[in-house]
């Protein structure tokens, strides 16, 4: 028999808190004592799950699906690149602007949206991802002139205190990825839980009816989808900051997949899932690629060679099958057989004010697998 | 409804997933390095088989590294002692792998033999190898973690963006980055500005040139010959390099053509064109897997143009057994290449000491790969334990001086062909290897035959 734990009650707010608390000692134990590079795969982890938050947008919460953000974190890398090398613009410029490239390419590839659905819809974007790599080197060839772009290798500014070593460099890079991440997530955050996102899942569940409820079904596809572009171009901006060069290769086909493993892992169309899939996967393809290649206890061929990519993908595989609405779902559902979050009155939560809508747009997840709403 | 669709969706994702890392050699098709132990670098250190390699006598005072610029200059000059672990990032997994992974294999095993034979005395060399895939974006991570494990030098690390991707890096730190597994002109050539990084194989737009000499000797002044590149920074060194030396010798180009880098088609357009040219001769250039599919849609078009058959060149990082026997089959019968060392798999080459010794600790290690590229695993090992020897002859073994000793070293590799030779002159010479041997492929002996001498002529 489960505890029931009524919502915004004194305990649902401790068990909070607490979670935070832990985010926060990790956080805090990462930045005083971790080795450079630790905090270098957090900020890849970061990297992924900010391109992971932008793709549940589209298709968690708006149901587009995309194969194509690898073109806006490379075309917002590449923004991001040459102008502060070659214009020599500030870094925090060339964010802005490269995130209004990337959402201006965004709408126009949404508009495509508002004719195709499903997998007509991927194929559009997957031409896309699969244009990129050659948009890259012709751009590469005509204008820079050189095999590579150079990265930004972004230096901390004087006021952190920090200076330009390896050790300073990671440290500052992480606690920027870290505020980026967390941008990216109350922008998507808020957006759903506002009148906006509610028109969001109302398209994603019945086009005809949200038309008929008064969604404009055009405005709300592109605007989700340059939102999405725009915070898929803060990723790649992010990995502008933190490499030495970038190329063609740099953003493929193979990086969108990257995204969407990290979005189906964590759990589509829910806040928390894309951050918890993408530092999931990050973290167990690095320890994959660190060990694999000594366990030579695996059964014949896979005792030695290029095992990693293999495994991982078995390991995928097994997370879909254990976890079919990613980790966030699985960790609820095991939850609830210790605790269950008894959800305020309906009265209750309107009586406050009209304009607070937290409670009723969690309720508007129609198919969530937490029936009793988020912990 | 919506969540089924996630399901599928999800599946579909795994499933490519797993699909991309089966496919074994798809990837390998955009990558630059040798994987033939035709081309590789070269060099050897004193007794690596207690025999005939020759060892360099040049002064290490000649050049000197600028350690006043480093984030920490001490650590630069700080005395190695007890054990010297070497870093490396190298594709052990993905597509690439397929390729690439017996150069760790080769590279490792040298090591094993160089510490058995207490080559270092006093020290014990380790490898610290990992995983980058090659993709150049995970490079900075793979070599910040083996920074952070304490590797006191990096060696080997495979592919052009991967080590551009980390140059900048171990600049400022001042940590050596050895024998740079790739052709690019831009090693070496701006000692002053990366004095930190060598590169291990010869020069592409060197190399180009070589071609473009032995093809006026085989096709006479005024031949006509057909230009076939890969679109990308690789293939352009070649082509920027190949197009001006011939018009100096005398050869006119009447056709280029160029493939796509992310194409994984056979060339046939391009080569139809070319054929109707009906050119004396043929400078390919493309990469990985294109290399099989070119020569045997050239076998088409011969086939369909009977008594044209022009000389054929490909660079030698098609010169892979895998390449032109295994997957070209008969349509690699007669490819012009080059190459540095000497074929292990070679029963001619049996006899020679260097070739004994790596066939001896291959066998024994049980191991299975490609021998070519284990070849070059073994001596890209065996360069950088001469230089380690070296550095430490000179008094104290420290970054410092390893960096030293590798860019004022003469040295003969124990597996290279005749004329094979590692020669830096600090600043005025930066290029460890520039000779060459043109070869032949032939498909019925499955060995490549010498053409000429070693083309000597580049070196400084």
């Amino acid at each position: 028999m489960p505890i029931a734990i009524k919502e915004s009650s004194v305990q649902h707010w401790a068990l909070r808190c607490v979670g935070v608390a832990a985010l926060a000692a990790v956080v805090a134990y990462l930045a005083s004592g971790a080795a450079p590079s630790t905090l270098g795969k957090v900020t890849e982890a970061c990297t992924l799950a900010i391109a992971a938050v932008a793709l549940n947008l589209l298709l968690g919460f708006n149901g587009q699906i995309s194969l194509g953000h690898s073109t806006f974190a490379g075309l917002a890398a590449f923004v991001g690149g040459y102008s502060v090398n070659a214009w020599h613009w500030n870094p925090w410029l060339s964010l802005g602007v490269a995130c209004v490239v990337c959402f201006v390419l965004g709408v126009t590839l949404g508009l495509p949206a508002l004719r195709l659905k499903g997998p007509y819809l991927a194929l559009v974007t997957l031409a896309v991802a699969f244009v990129w790599p050659t948009v890259a080197r012709k751009f590469l060839n005509q204008t820079v002139k050189a095999s590579t772009l150079k990265g930004m290798r972004l230096k901390p500014p004087s006021w952190t205190g920090l200076s330009n070593n390896r050790v300073d460099r990671s440290l500052f890079l992480f606690w920027l990825s870290l505020a980026l991440l967390l941008v990216a997530y109350v922008i998507v955050r808020n957006l759903r839980k506002s009148r906006v996102g509610r028109s969001l899942v109302a398209v994603r569940d019945n086009e005809t009816a949200a038309a008929v409820m008064g969604v404009n079904l055009a405005l709300t596809k592109t605007l989700t989808f340059g939102i999405s572009a725009a915070i898929a171009g803060i990723a790649g901006w992010l990995a502008a900051a933190q490499l030495a060069t970038l190329d063609e290769n740099s953003f493929t086909i193979l990086s969108s997949i990257k995204y969407l493993l990290a979005l189906f892992l964590g759990g589509a169309a829910t806040l928390a899932g894309p951050v918890v899939g993408a530092f999931t996967y990050f973290f167990v393809d690095d320890l994959l690629k660190t060990h694999a290649p000594n366990w030579h206890f695996l059964p014949g061929p896979l005792s030695k060679g290029p095992v990693a990519s293999f495994l991982l993908g078995v390991v995928v595989i097994v997370f879909v099958f254990i976890a079919p609405y990613g980790l966030v779902g699985f960790v609820k559902a095991q939850a609830r057989r210790i605790a269950l979050l008894v959800p305020r009155p309906l009265r209750q939560q309107q009586a406050p004010a009209q304009g607070d809508t937290q409670g009723d747009t969690e309720r508007t997840e129609q198919d969530s697998p937490a029936p009793a709403g988020e912990m | 409804m919506i969540r089924r669709g996630h399901h599928l969706a999800a599946l579909a994702t795994a499933a490519t997933l797993l699909l991309m890392a089966c496919a074994s050699d798809k990837k390998a098709t955009t990558t630059d390095t040798a994987a033939s132990g035709t081309t590789p670098p070269a060099g050897s250190s004193t007794p690596a088989t207690g025999s005939s390699a020759t060892t360099n006598t040049a002064a290490t005072t000649a050049w000197k590294a600028p350690v006043d610029k480093c984030a920490d200059p001490e650590a630069a000059k700080a005395a190695i002692t007890g054990n010297l672990a070497i870093g490396s990032a190298m594709p052990l997994s993905g597509s690439p792998a397929v390729a690439f992974a017996p150069v760790k294999d080769g590279f490792e095993l040298y090591l094993k033999y160089a510490n058995e034979n207490k080559m270092l005395p006093g020290i014990n060399i380790t490898a610290n190898i990992k995983d980058d895939q090659y993709d150049a974006t995970q490079t900075p991570g793979v070599v910040s973690s083996l920074i952070d494990a304490k590797v006191n030098i990096f060696s080997s690390i495979i592919g052009t963006p991967n080590n551009l991707a980390v140059r900048d890096t171990l600049n400022e730190e001042c940590i050596p980055q050895l024998g740079a597994l790739t052709g690019n002109p831009a090693w070496g050539a701006d000692v002053a500005k990366y004095p930190w990084l060598t590169g291990a194989l010869v020069p592409y737009n060197i190399e180009s040139q070589m071609y473009a000499t032995k093809l006026k000797e085989l096709i006479g002044d005024g031949g006509t010959v057909g230009l076939f590149y890969i679109n990308t920074e690789f293939g352009k060194i070649y082509a920027d390099a190949f197009k001006p030396a011939a018009e100096k010798l005398g050869l006119k180009v009447v056709d280029e053509e160029t493939v796509e880098g992310t194409d994984n088609n056979p060339p046939a357009n391009q080569v139809g064109k070319i054929a109707a040219q009906k050119p004396k001769a043929i400078m390919a250039v493309p990469l990985g897997l294109q290399c099989p599919a070119f020569l045997k849609e050239l076998a088409n078009a011969k086939a369909a143009n009977p008594g044209w058959e022009p000389k054929v060149f490909v660079t030698n990082t098609c010169a892979s057994k895998l390449f032109v026997d295994a997957l070209a089959g008969p349509a690699g019968d007669g490819v012009y290449t080059s190459g540095n060392l000497l074929d292990g798999s070679d029963p001619k080459n049996a006899s020679n000491p260097g070739i004994k010794t790596f066939r001896g600790a291959y066998d024994a290690a049980g191991l299975k790969g490609d021998v070519g590229t284990t070849e070059t695993g073994w001596t890209a090992a065996e360069v950088t334990v001469a230089i380690l020897i070296k550095a430490q002859a000179s008094g104290t073994l420290s970054r410092q001086s390893i960096i030293e000793a590798a860019r004022n070293m003469t040295y003969t590799p124990t597996m290279g062909r005749p004329g094979t030779v590692y020669k830096t002159n600090g600043e005025k010479d930066g290029y460890p290897f520039q000779t060459l041997t043109i070869l032949q492929w032939n498909h019925a002996t499955t060995t490549f035959t010498e053409i000429g001498a070693a083309i000597a002529t580049f070196e400084n």
